[in-house]
């Protein structure tokens, strides 16, 4: 199987613009020049995806959008991780009662709306920092996660080598984190890309209802936003934004598929 | 059949209590009372107390929990302060509405799901099978709301053959004789259940595809196309079938999911469902509504969720024996 080239570099591409932000944009992303002469521009030379409607420069507010937006996934992705891997691989190795309490709450957490548990949270704690949107997105995207690593660790914690291990007289939590659990890191890696491609949407769709991070900074859901309110009059805040998210979820969900694919045994031909 | 219907109804008694004990909890972790929000400069300390004490919220947090269950469970949820009416009202308003958006979208979804993931398993490898791949792939990673806002932009406000928001007509609806005003809202749903649709038709397909292909597999299929059976038989009498259980315990899994993109979709077309009601809710920090909200959804979808469950164990049998 040959590795997805394209999105791989698009992937690059966007995540190295948003490192250089302060290099590429033009203007500063949260200047507002002026609100009554360069209100709603449409794509000129000058401004290449235009004005929003306090004037600022949308191609800067983009680049600069793709930090906030690509941080606040990869960080909460992190800590989905980290809590999805403790919890699936302790239910998973430890089987009995644990692991039927872990998962009974896990299909619990699993079978209510994220967002829905994502809305009731920004309705108690009010408007959230950036931060706190990491925390709260990670919060609820571990249980996914920690299936999928329980599923990974019981399999291998059938093989011979682990059996192995154990005769040795290894203690378990040992054998758990240095023979099985590095062996299910592969999978773990996909669940990892694949949920940063659920992130991504889930935190721009917060954005979009106004509920993601504070009004100036910028982040790719918020344009949208602005997009929306200004529907009738500036196509362009629609677009670029819009253009900005399905173009990095879908490298991402390349990239993630391809990798799954190519370790699921089930969609390769019978020898 | 039984021992199953019950595990899966103490399952959902389970997650519903969570639901509702988180609910309660977060709305005491939040800093403050409804009380403590009050601007009200007339309002002395003492008389802030004795607010407190009438409405029960210097009692012990058990005994407010308990109470607090014992009203929802009794169907009141309190009053929402953004709308000025009880709870109650407004869910009997805004759920109806959700299930007129929702139930067809799911229904002309699933349907063309199957049959589409069906034909590109059928037809594995080919051009038109990899271009369709490539179709859902990309509309599985569209975010709903890009989805939607495209939709929108396009069939409402381009070429204007949908209104751009609501239910029904604001002016004349009232005055339309009954089937007048059936197709006046039929004239507003098309457009956002037809999104809705287009969304869980490209999810729905992509996991028949891959069922339908590990089933193609199998030794039985082999057997069926020794024995002479056509292309179209064995595909529809012999790997539909098989593959159908599996699609439908996951499809169960998309609900979640789904009750998101119609809060989207609700939001954008200005649809009056409970999507729409409850980001409304959660920007005027009406809680009660939330949370009466976010425990009514919670039910929807362990209904839908426990459906899927039993009809995938009425298709495929050995379904039953997990639980």
């Amino acid at each position: 199987m040959r590795p997805p080239r394209a999105a791989i570099v698009t992937l690059a591409v966007i995540v190295l613009a948003a490192l250089a932000a302060p290099v590429i944009t033009p203007y500063n992303p949260a200047a507002q020049p002026d609100i009554v002469a360069d209100k709603n521009l449409s794509p000129s030379r000058a401004h290449p995806f235009g004005t929003d409607q306090y004037s600022r420069d949308v191609f800067s507010r983009i680049v600069y959008g793709g930090r906030t937006s690509l941080s606040i996934a990869g960080l909460s992705v992190l800590v989905a991780l980290l809590i999805g891997t403790s919890v699936g691989a302790v239910a998973g190795y430890a089987g009995g009662r644990a692991d039927r309490w872990l998962m009974r709450g896990v299909d619990a957490a699993l079978s209510v709306p994220r967002l829905l548990l994502v809305l009731v949270l920004a309705a108690a704690f009010g408007q959230m920092s950036a931060a706190g949107l990491v925390i709260v997105l990670g919060l609820t995207g571990w249980p996914g996660m920690s299936r999928i690593v329980r599923a990974q660790v019981r399999e291998v914690a059938a093989l011979d080598y682990v059996l192995a291990a154990r005769a040795l007289g290894i203690p378990p939590l040992r054998v758990l984190l240095r023979h099985v659990l590095p062996a299910v890191m592969p999978q773990v890696l996909v669940a990892a890309t694949l949920g940063v491609a659920t992130v991504i949407p889930l935190e721009a769709g917060l954005s979009f209802l106004g509920l993601g991070v504070p009004a100036p900074v910028p982040s790719w859901g918020g344009i949208l936003l602005d997009g929306y309110e200004q529907r009738l009059r500036a196509w362009w805040l629609l677009v670029f934004p819009s253009a900005a998210i399905v173009v990095t979820v879908i490298a991402v969900n390349v990239v993630g598929e391809r990798l799954r694919e190519s370790l699921d045994p089930r969609l390769r031909p019978p020898v | 059949m039984r021992g199953f219907l019950l595990a899966r109804a103490r399952q959902a008694a389970l997650v519903l209590v969570a639901v509702v004990s988180l609910t309660f909890a977060l709305a005491h972790a939040a800093p403050g009372d409804p009380f403590w929000a009050i601007e009200d400069p007339q309002l002395s300390t003492a008389e802030r107390d004795r607010l407190r004490s009438e409405w029960g919220y210097d009692l012990p947090v058990w005994k407010q929990y308990v109470t607090w269950l014992g009203n929802f469970a009794t169907g009141d949820f309190g009053w929402s302060h953004s709308r000025g009416q009880p709870v109650v009202a407004v869910l009997r308003d805004a759920v109806p509405n959700t299930l007129i958006l929702m139930v067809p979208a799911v229904l002309i979804g699933v349907l063309f799901g199957v049959a589409l993931g069906t034909w590109q398993a059928a037809r594995d490898g080919r051009a038109t099978a990899r271009a369709a791949d490539a179709a859902t792939l990309t509309f599985v990673s569209i975010p709903d709301f890009v989805v939607a806002l495209l939709a929108l932009s396009v069939f409402a406000l381009q070429w204007q053959v949908a209104p751009a928001s609501g239910m029904v007509d604001p002016v004349f609806h009232d005055s339309m004789p009954a089937l007048g005003r059936v197709l006046d809202v039929a004239s507003h749903l098309w457009l956002p259940a037809g999104t809705l649709a287009l969304l869980i038709a490209a999810a729905v397909s992509r996991y028949q595809r891959v069922a339908v292909l590990g089933v193609l597999h199998e030794l039985y299929i082999q057997t069926a196309r020794a024995k002479g059976a056509s292309e179209r038989i064995t595909i529809l009498r012999h790997a539909v079938p098989n593959a159908l259980g599996p699609v439908i315990a996951i499809g169960g899994l998309l609900f979640p999911t789904m009750f998101a993109g119609a809060v989207f979709v609700e939001k954008i077309f200005a649809w009056p469902g409970m999507g729409l009601t409850i980001v409304d809710a959660v920007a005027g920090r009406d809680y009660a509504l939330v949370q009466a909200i976010v425990v009514t959804g919670t039910v929807l979808v362990l209904v839908a969720n426990t459906a899927a469950d039993v009809i995938a164990s009425i298709v495929n049998p050995r379904t039953r024996l997990e639980a």
